[in-house]
């Protein structure tokens, strides 16, 4: 019996010690980025890019920009993106740059906890310290809102913030992009776009249980979104199978009208309505670019067609017998 | 064209209404379905149009606006009694917890398809020219990050408060609108001084929004 009770006082301890140890690993790395100067229409722009404005904003409500956003709702919980306003008490006005950079690109804290991965911060880690210096002056033009966003509502375990230490040391896949010289100008934005800034595979890439990407199922599709939606597969098999072109996929992030005629809906029309139709058409043309390249080229019948219409002629069909000269 | 337009929509509504049966939509559930669908297919052929992928006709973009007028406003509305949601249905409970939003939205859908009707005259051109969001024309070969990008300068697109959200473009542009709770139609939008795949746009974005607030599924 006594051994029984030494035993089980053992591992108790030897728990306490490994989950002390876990709570202590420091798990960002220091960052300098100093008083580099930002730009904040560029920063602006890439907010809305990123999903900034979408997520920390709860529009639906009439909330105040970035004064916290509409709950998300998972397999795990409820998680609340927080204000981000520059508010000293309610949002992060009194955060310094280096640890506004150790948060946007490592997804730690400015007390050393880490962010639930709800945080798509995996996507923003190739950005560099003068997009995090926009992204940061963009965002001391928002007004201070005081009242910050409510609290997660996560159950246990996933409520124990040291266990993402371990979910990062296992499953998180920081972005790396890679310029790709034989690729065109479209391609290489619409790479650093999709699999950066826009975090395309956060929501169109399945999970494992504890919320991991997987990264054999990359751009796959994914059936389990929070709230019962489904992200189809954005391979470009797949879509180009669905009549999708670079022109109409392009208009399609601007307009949310599909090649069906169908609108788009869902978190999908979400993500246009607050972010892609705020993009430049160069923008969405590299995302429609990238996504549609098979085989490292865009097939001929998919590339971007050369428009037709004689917009100057109002009101007039141009049969395809006329001649004109 | 236009009959082509309607013989199409005519098709595959009737095609529509066999899916719908054959998921199990019956009555009102079924006749919405198949109002959905007709707008589906008038969307799916003004879109190249909007574009500038096909030959720009104004008198089919006047005639197809008229029949996405027809399916809005009451008609759309009154397609949706509160009622308990059959498991065939797209429709999100919310419709009716939200009631003012939904009709608010299928109002404005009327308007700018009314609105569009106006501009089908006008073609792809605004008689006076709308903003516009920027075009890029990077040629530079992009590094790691997205500095390496040129950005589209402030006075071509939005401004910092726009893309921040903190002012609705709405409020100033007459490009977009329709989207959260706040953002409401502009008043005095001069449809005879808009090009139609502006107020096309409008359109689209009329219906993304309720989509994404009523409708299940992307």
């Amino acid at each position: 019996m006594r051994g029984l009770i030494r035993t089980n006082f053992a591992i108790l301890a030897t728990s306490l010690a490994v989950i002390g140890v876990i709570a202590i690993w420091p798990i960002a790395e220091p960052t300098h980025i100093g008083m580099l100067a930002g730009d904040a229409y560029r920063g602006a722009y890439l907010a809305r890019s990123s999903g900034c404005i979408a997520c920390h904003t709860n529009s639906a409500a009439a909330g105040a920009a970035l004064a916290g956003g509409a709950p998300l709702d998972t397999p795990f919980g409820s998680f609340v993106p927080p204000n981000i306003t520059p508010d000293l008490a309610g949002g992060i006005g009194y955060w310094t740059l280096d640890q506004f950079a150790v948060a946007l690109r490592q997804g730690v804290r400015p007390d050393g906890k880490a962010y639930y991965p709800a945080f798509p911060y995996e996507f923003y880690a190739d950005m560099s310290d003068q997009d995090v210096a926009d992204l940061w002056a963009a965002l001391q033009t928002v007004p201070p809102i005081a009242e910050p966003a409510a609290a997660h509502d996560v159950s246990f375990p996933f409520n124990m913030r040291w266990g993402l230490k371990i979910w990062r040391a296992a499953l998180m896949t920081p972005a790396a992009i890679s310029p790709v010289l034989g690729q065109s100008v479209a391609w290489n934005r619409g790479q650093q776009l999709v699999t950066g800034a826009a975090h395309c595979a956060a929501c169109h890439t399945g999970r494992n249980i504890v919320g991991g990407l997987k990264a054999s199922e990359m751009l796959a599709g994914n059936d389990k979104l929070p709230g019962g939606s489904v992200a189809p597969p954005i391979l470009a098999v797949a879509l180009v199978a669905k009549g999708w072109t670079v022109a109409n996929m392009a208009y399609a992030l601007r307009t949310g009208v599909m090649p069906d005629g169908d609108v788009l809906g869902g978190s999908m029309a979400e993500v246009v309505q607050y972010s892609t139709s705020y993009m430049d058409d160069a923008d969405r043309e590299a995302i429609a670019t990238f996504l549609l390249t098979i085989d490292g080229q865009v097939p001929k019948d998919v590339a971007r067609e050369t428009p037709i219409a004689d917009a100057g002629m109002t009101g007039m069909a141009h049969s395809s017998g006329m001649v004109m000269e | 064209m236009f009959k082509n337009t309607v013989l199409g929509a005519v098709v595959l509504s009737a095609l529509g209404a066999v899916a719908a049966a054959h998921n199990g939509a019956t009555g009102l559930v079924m006749e919405r379905m198949m109002g959905m669908s007709a707008m589906k297919t008038l969307m799916a052929d003004l879109a190249p149009m909007m574009q500038g992928n096909v030959p720009y006709d104004g008198i089919a973009v006047q005639e197809a606006a008229f029949a996405l007028q027809g399916h809005a406003g009451e008609t759309l509305t009154g397609l949706f009694p509160q009622d308990d949601i059959p498991k065939a249905s797209y429709a999100k409970r919310e419709i009716w917890t939200d009631w003012e939003r939904f009709a608010a939205l299928s109002e404005e859908l009327r308007l700018y398809s009314e609105g569009l009707s106006i501009a089908a005259a006008n073609g792809l051109d605004a008689p006076v020219p709308a903003p516009v969001v920027a075009t890029n024309n990077a040629t530079a070969m992009p590094g790691m990050d997205h500095t390496a990008m040129q950005m589209p300068a402030e006075p071509e697109g939005f401004t910092v408060s726009e893309l921040m959200g903190i002012t609705s473009r709405a409020a100033v542009s007459p490009g977009t609108i329709a989207g959260a709770a706040t953002e409401t139609r502009p008043p005095g939008v001069d449809f005879a001084a808009m090009a139609a795949d502006d107020v096309f746009e409008r359109i689209s974005q009329t219906c993304a929004s309720c989509h994404a607030q009523f409708r299940r599924g992307n």
